[in-house]
């Protein structure tokens, strides 16, 4: 079975991903026991801060990053942007 | 860093929307609105990958994928496809990304008639849904009750499951000839004890009635740890201001680190107000440190209070801490109820018989299949093939 998970948090093998615990411990044990039982697992954050994409004992792994940033200088909000690793999307914010 | 901006950093693209009413201004709804384009440009980008071909099973987890289970559905209607099938687990019911609608957001969301509405992204992930999971039992029995109207499908429960092997219970092999429980090792001496406190440090973990415990806490227990994130950074400052020198605060520390905290560990306190499932305590008690739990959801499917059961009893329960009234409890209440629990495990741990009893009744649960991996994924398994 071809299985796509969508998470904000996750704890890979590495445990370098946790965050705050429960959400991405429980998908992290979900995605790794599926693919035990030999499923195809992506679990994909694109909510996440940094971005990597690897194999985690066999679940592909892929974090997209969402950098934004808001300076913020005489109330204006200056362009924020969002950029994923893996599949490029760039949005720019200019009605601000 | 202003406090707005630090809500972006901090919590991303979806921190404002649990909050808005908190940020009644012109720069908040130009937020709100930046938050929803993010996660359109994003549910857009998600969506548009997502094809028979490339899934047989897409798998949601809370809120934030509203939007896309709408998407995924509309384009499976479209293609007269019941593939890909659209599972969807609750971990938090608290969190459902509820929005007022403003014309602006109304446009970017694709909705007609806006004013006075209101929106919720948990509702448009459960409706879209072919099946609801959530993480407990009673949080499945319950969800109804505490959140009415939003979920009118059945719902599943699946408990997480749970990885213990490398915890003290669980690799627990020697005997402890004084107390004659075998397999049974107390930690250290009655009075050098230490409590810890972690996790996501929120109203809803009960933070304020933990801070207003402290000072008695401090005093009964020779050491207190706290560690994790404050939401609310007024209450950590106010904590590290008045704190005495025996209560340590480590901020955010990394896993294996908190792993080693509980393992030193001979308490751990989770006073939560809404818990679906509660996984620290549980690694507490697999590092063999008493959990002192309150008596909501997620912690009464896997706590039994040992004052009621030398059987079953895992943990130090606040029974009147539950799901009719914890969260309208003020914290001077449940600080009263915090500090007695803290005093009947010191207690506990002074009967040493009562505490290598518990000891054994959590070692032997953590060594058997009650937070099984292996049936975890069974579950899961049977919901994606049904």
């Amino acid at each position: 079975m071809k299985i796509r998970m969508f998470s904000w948090e996750y704890e890979g093998l590495k445990r370098s991903y946790n965050l705050k615990g429960g959400l991405g411990v429980a998908v992290g044990f979900l995605a790794r026991g599926l693919n035990a039982n030999s499923h195809s697992v992506t679990v994909e954050m694109p909510f996440f801060k940094s971005t990597t994409e690897y194999d985690d004992g066999g679940v592909r792994m892929s974090v997209h990053l969402l950098k934004i940033m808001i300076p913020i200088k005489k109330n204006l909000l200056h362009l924020p942007w969002i950029i994923s690793h893996i599949h490029t999307l760039i949005t720019e914010y200019t009605r601000f | 860093m202003d406090h707005l901006s630090y809500s972006y950093t901090y919590h991303g693209v979806y921190s404002i929307l649990d909050h808005q009413l908190n940020y009644k201004s012109w720069d908040a709804e130009k937020r709100l609105e930046f938050s929803i384009e993010n996660l359109e440009a994003l549910t857009k980008h998600i969506s548009s990958k997502i094809q028979p071909e490339t899934a047989d099973v897409v798998h949601l987890h809370d809120w934030q994928f509203g939007r896309v289970a709408e998407e995924i559905r509309k384009s499976r209607d479209k293609a007269e496809d019941k593939t890909p099938k659209i599972i969807v687990t609750i971990h938090n019911g608290l969190y459902q990304g509820n929005l007022i609608l403003t014309q602006r957001i109304a446009e970017i969301l694709g909705l007609g008639d806006y004013e006075n509405k209101r929106y919720s992204y948990l509702k448009t992930l459960i409706d879209n849904a072919d099946e609801v999971v959530t993480v407990g039992k009673t949080y499945a029995e319950q969800f109804n009750t505490m959140f009415s109207g939003l979920c009118k499908k059945p719902i599943h429960a699946i408990p997480n499951g749970l990885d213990f092997k490398g915890t003290q219970l669980y690799e627990l092999t020697k005997t402890n000839n004084l107390i004659n429980l075998p397999g049974v090792v107390l930690k250290g001496k009655p009075e050098e004890t230490t409590l810890a406190i972690g996790g996501r440090l929120t109203t809803e973990k009960g933070i304020e009635a933990i801070l207003l415990a402290l000072p008695k806490l401090s005093e009964m227990y020779q050491q207190v740890i706290i560690f994790g994130e404050f939401q609310n950074k007024g209450i950590e400052e106010l904590v590290k201001t008045y704190s005495p020198n025996n209560i340590k605060i480590l901020g955010k520390i990394p896993r294996n680190q908190v792993l080693d905290v509980l393992k030193n560990s001979d308490a751990f306190l989770a006073p939560s107000l809404h818990e679906p499932f509660g996984l620290l305590p549980l690694e507490a008690m697999a590092q063999g440190a008493i959990p002192i739990v309150s008596n909501v959801s997620g912690h009464n499917d896997n706590f039994v209070d040992i004052r009621d059961d030398s059987v079953e009893g895992n943990a130090i329960v606040m029974k009147e801490v539950d799901d009719k009234n914890a969260l309208t409890m003020k914290p001077t209440e449940l600080c009263t109820t915090i500090i007695k629990a803290g005093q009947d495990a010191l207690n506990l741990i002074n009967d040493r018989l009562g505490h290598a009893i518990l000891i054994r009744n959590a070692a032997d649960q953590i060594k058997s299949e009650r937070w099984s991996i292996k049936e975890y994924v069974k579950k899961y398994e049977e919901i994606y093939s049904s």
